[in-house]
Formats: structure tokens, sequence, C-alpha cells
């Protein structure tokens, strides 16, 4: 449609030109005569131009646009697979997990109680000795506790462990290392009646302790609650290491 | 269009228009490039009304999809951080335990420390009018070693295959030894891990001992200590319920009182 009028335009030229060769041309006038066909060439060509560069905008923005649609859509049905996943993976574990936790937390409650983390209370006896007894004395009154069922022990206000030995001379009684006073007091957390009987059956530690320590003031109590204190320090091993 | 204003003006300044057709030539060209640039433009391509429709579609849409995206991208993190959250919450939890194990002595242990190795007598004929327990290795005798052993620092105990523990019980039956309500026969180790030194000092000489040390003399029991570099104890499988210690409140976490 561009070149009809481009054909006509030039046709027109020519006849100007052989107009002006039979005299009319001046300097100027030809000046004017290729000013004007630059004009209409360089107006073509812009128009032209104008023409195939919005064309081809558009054609690239509409490619651009349906690729990008394309990657959203795929890239958010990954992104929703994996958000179900997710979702999926903790409504199973969620409450398997729950219930796994708690039951963790039960088990270290349960351990803490018996490392002596905590201050425990519970039914048990308490005995009173006034009498200067040997460290074995005692570590014998702890072992009989512990035979009768036992759960947790204390000596005067020192939690006693496993690991808690009664050191020193009956006049300077150490546990844990620290120096304890008498009278004596042991508390046991555990079966009342069978830590009683333990302690006071013939040839228990009572009797025992009565014989050698002639006169001594010694009593077993049954407590509904006894309070067993934490201990003082946290175990720490420094030269046992888990072997498994 | 600076070209026109430009034509004009070098027509009207620079040539001498004499003649008139000249003139009319001139401006009927101009009026023809005119024309022909006025078509030209006319039929400029316009963005159809159709496609400038579609494309602001398209363009919401995509607006709609990136929104989604953040969305679900926030969502997906969200749950990550929980989902991280609660994998370190049981990780603690795990961790506590295990720590709690240890101490408790329910995980076997290795490290250095001494055996004290505890027989009966080696005398076969006994005297006259003698007790013949005086001969034999007995519950207060191993008790009284694991005291010791403890008050020297011991961090582990184990006689035989029993790890000793907070409820643990060393009774005598007969000539038969009762750990952990498991019946032990002579002779008996009682292995420890802790400073070797100082165990194996505690053994041979700590006052605590001093009444098995005569006994040992007297009438001739079997005891011997031997340091190791390395002692591995077992774990103790016993029961450990506490049915009457009431136990205080589920503890917080990174409570672990060290």
């Amino acid at each position: 449609m561009v070149t009809d009028p481009l054909r006509a335009q030039a046709g027109r030229l020519v006849r100007l030109g052989r107009h002006l060769q039979h005299g009319l041309w001046t300097r100027s006038r030809a000046a004017l005569f290729v000013l004007c066909l630059m004009v209409g060439f360089a107006l073509v060509l812009q128009v032209r131009t104008y023409e195939a560069a919005s064309r081809q905008w558009q054609r690239v923005r509409g490619i651009d646009q349906a690729l990008l649609v394309d990657e959203l859509l795929r890239t958010n049905a990954a992104l929703r697979r994996e958000l179900l996943a997710l979702q999926e993976v903790r409504g199973q574990r969620g409450r398997a997990g729950e219930q796994d936790n708690q039951a963790l937390l039960q088990e270290i409650a349960r351990l803490r109680a018996l490392n002596g983390r905590v201050e425990l209370l519970g039914p048990g006896v308490e005995v009173e000795i006034a009498a200067a007894v040997t460290p074995e004395d005692l570590y014998d009154l702890f072992n009989d506790l512990r035979a009768a069922g036992a759960e947790a022990l204390a000596l005067n206000e020192h939690r006693i462990l496993a690991s808690s030995a009664v050191a020193g001379t009956p006049d300077d009684l150490r546990v844990n290392g620290a120096v304890l006073s008498r009278p004596y007091t042991v508390r046991a957390i555990g079966p009342v009646a069978a830590l009683e009987r333990a302690l006071t059956r013939p040839g228990g530690m009572v009797a025992l302790l009565r014989q050698n320590y002639p006169g001594a003031r010694i009593t077993v109590i049954r407590r509904d609650r006894i309070r067993i204190p934490a201990a003082a320090q946290p175990l720490r091993f420094s030269y046992a290491r888990p072997a498994e | 269009m600076m070209q026109w204003s430009a034509v004009r003006a070098l027509l009207s300044r620079r040539m001498g228009w004499g003649s008139a057709g000249a003139r009319v030539l001139a401006a009927c060209l101009l009026g023809l490039l005119g024309f022909l640039g006025g078509v030209e433009l006319g039929h400029a391509p316009r963005y159809p009304l159709s496609a400038r429709f579609e494309g602001e579609v398209t363009a919401r849409v995509i607006a709609a999809l990136e929104a989604e995206q953040r969305e679900l991208r926030r969502s997906i993190e969200e749950l990550q951080r929980r989902t991280d959250a609660d994998l370190q919450v049981r990780a603690g939890l795990r961790a506590e335990l295990g720590r709690e194990r240890l101490a408790a002595g329910l995980v076997a242990v290795r490290g250095e420390g001494v055996v004290v190795r505890l027989d009966d007598s080696t005398l076969r004929a006994l005297p006259p009018n003698e007790d013949p327990s005086n001969y034999l290795i007995h519950d207060y005798d191993i008790r009284d070693v694991v005291n010791a052993l403890w008050a020297a620092g011991a961090e582990a105990i184990a006689i035989n295959d029993q790890r000793v523990v907070a409820v643990t019980a060393i009774t005598g039956v007969g000539p038969a030894i009762v750990v952990n309500e498991t019946r032990l026969a002579p002779p008996f180790e009682v292995r420890a891990i802790g400073n070797a030194v100082l165990l194996e000092e505690a053994a041979v000489h700590s006052p605590l001992l001093r009444k098995l040390h005569e006994r040992i003399q007297t009438y001739a029991l079997q005891f011997r200590v031997v340091r190791e570099r390395e002692i591995v104890l077992p774990p103790y499988r016993g029961p450990l319920a506490l049915r009457y210690v009431q136990l205080p409140l589920p503890t917080r976490l990174n409570d672990h009182g060290d």
C-alpha cells in the first residue's frame, strides 16, 4: 500500500526533472528537488520503521506474558504441592509428636527426680539418730531403706543419691563432702509400712544401733508427707563417658 | 515534523522564487508530501482495543498469580519454621533425656578406673571354734568398698554385672550377695570409673575399709586392686518406677540445672 503512492511520487518527480531540464533549472531549485526527495524518503522510512517496530514489540510482549503466566502457574502448582505435603507430614506427626514430647517430658521428669535435680514430696519415714554412729552404720541404714523400696533419701538437709558416700569418723561425719551435725535425721520416701518394718524388725538397723550405742535415742516416725531436698550439685562426669 | 518547518524556512529565506509556476509546484509537492505523511501516519498501527483489553486481563492474572505465589511461599516458610522449631524442641528433649539417663546409670559407660576383686578365704581348714562366716566375703564388705569408692570420687560403679544406681540395695542371702535383686556369686568384682590413682588409694588405704583390711589379714580373704586404663560398665536394667514420689509439675525446657 506504500509502494503505489511512492511510485506515483517518483513519476511526478521524474516529470518535474524533465521540465526543469528545459530551462527552469537553477541551483536553488535543484536543492529544493533534492530536499523534497530526501524528505519524502525519510518520511516513508520513518513510518515503516515505526510500524515494524511496534508490530515486533507487540509480539514479543505477548509471548513474554504467556511465558510468565505459564511459569507462574507451574511454580504455584509446585509450591501448593509442597505446602500440602508439609501440612500432611505435620498432621501425621503432629499428634504423634505431641504424644512423643509428652512421653519424653514424663521420662525426663522421672529421671530428674531420681537424679536429685528437684525437691520431692511423698509419704515415708523419718529416722532420728542421736548417737555418734559410724559412716558404715549410716550407709547400711540407707541400704536397708533402699532394699525396702525407698525411692528417695535424704540425710539431714542433704539429698542422698547413688554416689553419695558417707565418710569421715563418728565425730566428724561427712556426706557429699559436707560436715553433718547430730542428731542425724534420715528421711525416705517410699512404702511407709515396709520402710518402718525393715528398720524396726528384730535384727534390723534400729535394734542393731541400739545394741551398738546403748542409751542412744533412735526414733522412727511415719509421715504422710516427707520433703526430700534437691541435690546441691548436679552430677557431672569427668572420667565416665557413654559407651554406647 | 521538524523537517517541515525546516523546509519552509529554507524556501522562504534562501530561495529567490521568481516564477509563480515554481511556487505552485513547490506547494503541490509539499502538499503531496504532507498528504503522504498524513496517510502514512494515519495508518500507523495502534494497539487494537481487544488486544489492549487482553493485555490488561493478562496483567491482572499475572499480578494475582504473583500474589498467590508470595502467599504460598510465606505459608511454606512459616510451616517449615514451625516444623524446625518442633524438631528443635524434640532434639532438645532427647538430648536432655540422654543426659539424665547417663546420670541415672541407664547408659553403659567407659573410662579409667579400678577393679577391686574380693573372694572368700583361701584357708580351707578352719581353726576350731571359729565362726566360718568370718572367712567369707559379706554384703557389708561390698557396701564398704562401694561407699569408699564413692567417697574417693567414683563416677560409676558396678558389682559384677550389676550397676549401682540410686535404688540399688546390696544385701546378703546366705553365702550369696544380692544386688539389684540379682544373686551374685563370688568372686565379687567391684569396678569403678573415676580417677584411677585416687580410687586405688581409697581401696587400699581408706579408713572406711580399715575393718575389712583387718579381716583380710586375719582370715586370708582374697583382695586385689587393679588399675585399668579403660573399664566398661553395663547400664542398670532393673525397674525404676516411682510410685510414692510425687513428681513436681513437668519441667520447663532449658532448665537443666547445670
